[in-house]
């Protein structure tokens, strides 16, 4: 409905595409970035709520959790 | 409850833990400290007591829409209170539930006392104020007319304060921790806490009139886009990612086992803060928005259906192997209703950003209903399985009765449901009236008010729903009361953990895997990250709105409006007409026939703010210029059952009798000029002159025609401004040569 006035403003017709790349850039990124994460780190990680004891302190010195 | 010991036993856990308490740990010391639980109580209060008058005001105003005569005071009209309650819904309950269950849940995922005492007071009692003052600006007609950023400036800046308090008691606190990771829920409070100032900043840039008086600093279709930006967000960052975040820390306390998966909470977390900030268009599906932002605005909020149903998965797939305690758990209860919520209002949400579907829904009842699932059965209901929860922890005791607890459960339940089916009836009835065209290809229901006399029922139910709901709520409040008085605030709660070590620059950590949590152990680098990443789709949004000139094409018949316009203007605003009535025509062959010339983006270039409105209780204004009388307003204004039989509009005989307040009339005129519009360079000198010129007209106008009524009204009285306005109201457009597609 708007495309009369804008057809020629190819600035503004890249906008959607610019932002389209830049989330899919973005989600492959995060997801490989979730992926590396080892088993031990995401048990350990997802317990902080449920107290467990001091495994998340610098070293994971008691990680039966 | 089964994970009681959780609550006071700490020492008893480190008891039986292989390390001795006070002893070395390897190498580290254990830490005792106390979390501060009097904050988290206030809160609570403020929370339930706030949320059950916010929705007792809306159960009012529900009813105020099948017995308009409830309308009698001006303070009580439907135009003015519905800011009220749906800003008591939102900053009020839900806001200070999220500080409640923040300062609960940080204390604890930290390992830390929250920063600052002090700040806790002054954080809790600056919003209470902010709350008072809303409570007593918004019935007076003080409102800036931006939807859920209704407050005006001097409170916007009190908000302003408070926020940044909050933000350092919260960010100390984490820089206290004493435990390195930062837990997910701590990163939806951040996202939250970042982007709620950028929010409120940008939408609430305005310039000041006078002391409880300010005009936007946007016009028209940029207004609009920053607004709906705003609008959109606060669902999203002030109702969603904070609850997020709380259900992410209390459903596995609740549930007393790890969230069901960690990695997809990440996921969850990313796309969401970066997927909703793109969002706010489809709020402006077929309006005046160019109309690459509006497809932007569809795409995204398409895709965030990925994340949002990833977090709802989550969210019940971590109760997995608990179903048997979901059964006789209220606690449980009320959260999976919530959650289920949750992902009924985010499904529902993208649905209604598809334009056909968008098409009908826009500015009918259905509207209201989806954002009910959200705000009764997502924010709510996760606020009372949170209190059942919490409650008789701080006080060291149980709760005082599980069956009243399950009573509120069902009561609440039906509530919602009552409310939710009625509006879906109304919303969609009234839609298809409103666009029907019969066999003569003629509007069958020509005149609005059939439409709305055919859903005035569902007003009824609706009204019932809220009232059971609020019951329900009451309940709640009697049950949390008599568990308080069984138990004891344990105000200081005792806990001990080890310090948290920190690396020295270039020192290397002790383990290689602890390289990859470098982003969520660095709070100030996860602040910065968050933060580009939601600014990234304002700016794309916004960009081109501010700075291709295009994208407004000028309508040269288009002009400032006179200054008596303008105080109609302010009275519309301060009446909240809008919250009634759309100015924004769409570009349908049954709104064309109905209210006229689909609205042009050039139209509004001086609305400061705009007023399109995003609701149709009553029928779109945006031609309403010329199309009746003068006298016929004055008729409707004062009593619209006696002009339209079954209307449901509030009555204004007030403004018949209020005299036209003049002081900002000349400083109006000049802060109209700093934001762009052209008045002459002096103009304001003369403004009063021009307006009592055009007061005399149009009452002599009026007068003339209802003589034989006795009615006379005199030119200074407020109702003749508002005509003014109203017969001003897109007809610019008339005169106009070049008047463009859009
Ligand atoms: C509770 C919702 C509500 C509020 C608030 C409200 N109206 Fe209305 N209005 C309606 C309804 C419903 C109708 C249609 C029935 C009728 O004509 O009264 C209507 C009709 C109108 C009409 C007639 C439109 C036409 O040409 O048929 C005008 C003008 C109007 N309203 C102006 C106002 C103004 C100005 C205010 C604020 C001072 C206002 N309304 C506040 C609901 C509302």
């Amino acid at each position: 409905m708007f495309k009369d006035f804008i057809s020629d403003d190819i600035a503004v017709q890249i906008y959607p595409i610019i932002s389209l790349v830049v989330f899919v850039l973005f989600f492959v990124a995060l997801s490989l970035r979730a992926v590396m994460y080892s088993k031990k780190e995401l048990q350990e990680m997802s317990s902080i709520p449920l107290d467990p004891q001091y495994t998340q302190i610098n070293e994971p010195v008691n990680s039966q959790k | 409850m089964e994970n009681q010991e959780n609550v006071i036993s700490k020492s008893e856990v480190l008891k039986d833990s292989p390390i001795p308490p006070g002893m070395h740990f390897g190498e580290l010391k254990l830490e005792k400290f106390y979390y501060d639980n009097k904050i988290v109580r206030d809160f609570g209060i403020a929370s339930v007591v706030w949320g059950i008058i916010s929705l007792l005001v809306g159960v009012f105003i529900a009813c105020e829409l099948y017995w308009p005569a409830l309308n009698f005071a001006p303070f009580l009209t439907f135009g003015r209170l519905r800011a009220l309650h749906t800003n008591g819904a939102i900053f009020a309950f839900v806001g200070n539930m999220m500080f409640m269950g923040v300062y609960y849940s940080i204390q604890r995922l930290c390992k830390a006392r929250i920063f600052n005492d002090t700040l806790s007071k002054v954080h809790f009692w600056g919003w209470q104020l902010i709350i008072l003052s809303a409570v007593i600006t918004l019935p007076m007609g003080i409102t800036t007319s931006k939807e859920y950023a209704e407050l005006e400036w001097p409170i916007d800046i009190l908000i302003t304060i408070v926020w940044v308090i909050f933000a350092i008691n919260f960010f100390g606190t984490i820089a206290r921790r004493r435990i390195k990771h930062l837990y997910v829920a701590i990163w939806f409070y951040i996202a939250t806490i970042i982007t709620v100032a950028v929010l409120h900043i940008v939408n609430s840039a305005e310039i000041p009139v006078s002391f409880i008086k300010s005009y936007s600093l946007y016009a028209g279709v940029q207004d609009a886009l920053v607004q709906w930006w705003y609008g959109h967000n606060a669902v999203a960052f002030f109702l969603t990612t904070p609850y997020l975040g709380l259900m992410y820390y209390f459903l596995p306390k609740a549930a007393n086992r790890p969230v069901y998966s960690y990695r997809l909470s990440i996921i969850h977390f990313w796309s969401l803060i970066f997927l909703y900030i793109w969002a706010g268009p489809h709020h402006l599906l077929y309006t005046a928005l160019p109309d690459w932002a509006q497809s932007l605005g569809v795409a995204f909020s398409i895709m965030l259906i990925a994340p949002s149903w990833g977090g709802m998965i989550n969210g019940l797939l971590t109760l997995r192997g608990a179903w048997d305690d979901v059964r006789t758990n209220p606690v449980l209860k009320f959260m999976v209703v919530a959650i289920t919520c949750y992902g009924m209002a985010t499904l529902e949400g993208p649905m209604h950003a598809l334009k056909f579907v968008n098409a009908l829904s826009h500015y009918t009842d259905w509207i209201p209903a989806h954002v009910h699932v959200g705000t009764l059965g997502w924010n709510g209901f996760l606020s009372f399985g949170i209190l059942y929860w919490m409650v008789p922890r701080i006080f060291g005791t149980t709760l005082y009765s599980k069956k009243m607890a399950n009573s509120h459960f069902w009561i609440g339940t039906v509530g919602m449901v009552f409310w939710i089916v009625s509006m879906y009836i109304s919303g969609i009835t009234q839609g298809l009236m409103l666009q029907d065209f019969n066999a003569d290809a003629q509007l069958t229901y020509k005149n609005f008010l059939e439409t709305t006399i055919q859903v005035k029922p569902m007003y009824l139910l609706r009204a019932i729903g809220g009232l059971l709901y609020v019951t329900g709520m009451c309940i709640m409040a009697y049950n949390l009361y008599k568990t308080i008085r069984q138990g004891k605030l344990i105000a200081n709660e005792p806990d001990e953990a080890p310090a948290l070590i920190r690396l020295n620059p270039g020192e290397k950590n002790l383990s290689g895997y602890e390289k990859h949590r470098i982003i969520e152990r660095k709070p100030a680098l996860f602040f910065f990250v968050t933060m580009v990443v939601i600014l990234i789709g304002g700016f794309v949004e916004f960009l081109p709105v501010f700075t291709i000139k295009s994208n407004i094409p000028t309508i040269s018949s288009i002009k400032p409006y006179t200054p008596l316009e303008l105080e109609g203007r302010n009275i519309y605003i301060r009446e909240g007409c809008y919250v009634c009535h759309s100015q924004m025509i769409r570009p349908f062959r049954s709104e064309v026939e109905r209210y006229g010339e689909y609205s042009k983006a050039g139209e509004f270039i001086y609305d400061h703010p705009f007023l399109w409105g995003s609701k149709r209780i009553g029928p779109d204004l945006a031609r309403e210029g010329g199309k009746r009388p003068s006298s016929w307003h004055y008729d409707h204004m004062s009593d619209p059952r006696r002009v339209s039989p079954g209307s449901i509009m509030p009555s204004y005989a007030f403004l018949t009798k209020n005299d036209l307040d003049e002081t900002d009339t000349k400083a109006s005129i000049t802060v109209m000029r700093k934001l762009g519009v052209p008045y002459p360079y002096g103009y304001e000198d003369r403004a009063l002159d021009d307006m009592h010129a055009q007061a005399d007209t149009i009452s002599a106008m009026i007068n003339k025609d209802l003589m034989k009524e006795n009615v006379h009204v005199a030119p200074q009285k407020e109702i003749v401004a508002l005509v003014a306005y109203l017969q001003r109201l897109g007809t610019d457009i008339k005169a106009a040569t070049d008047v463009p597609k859009h």
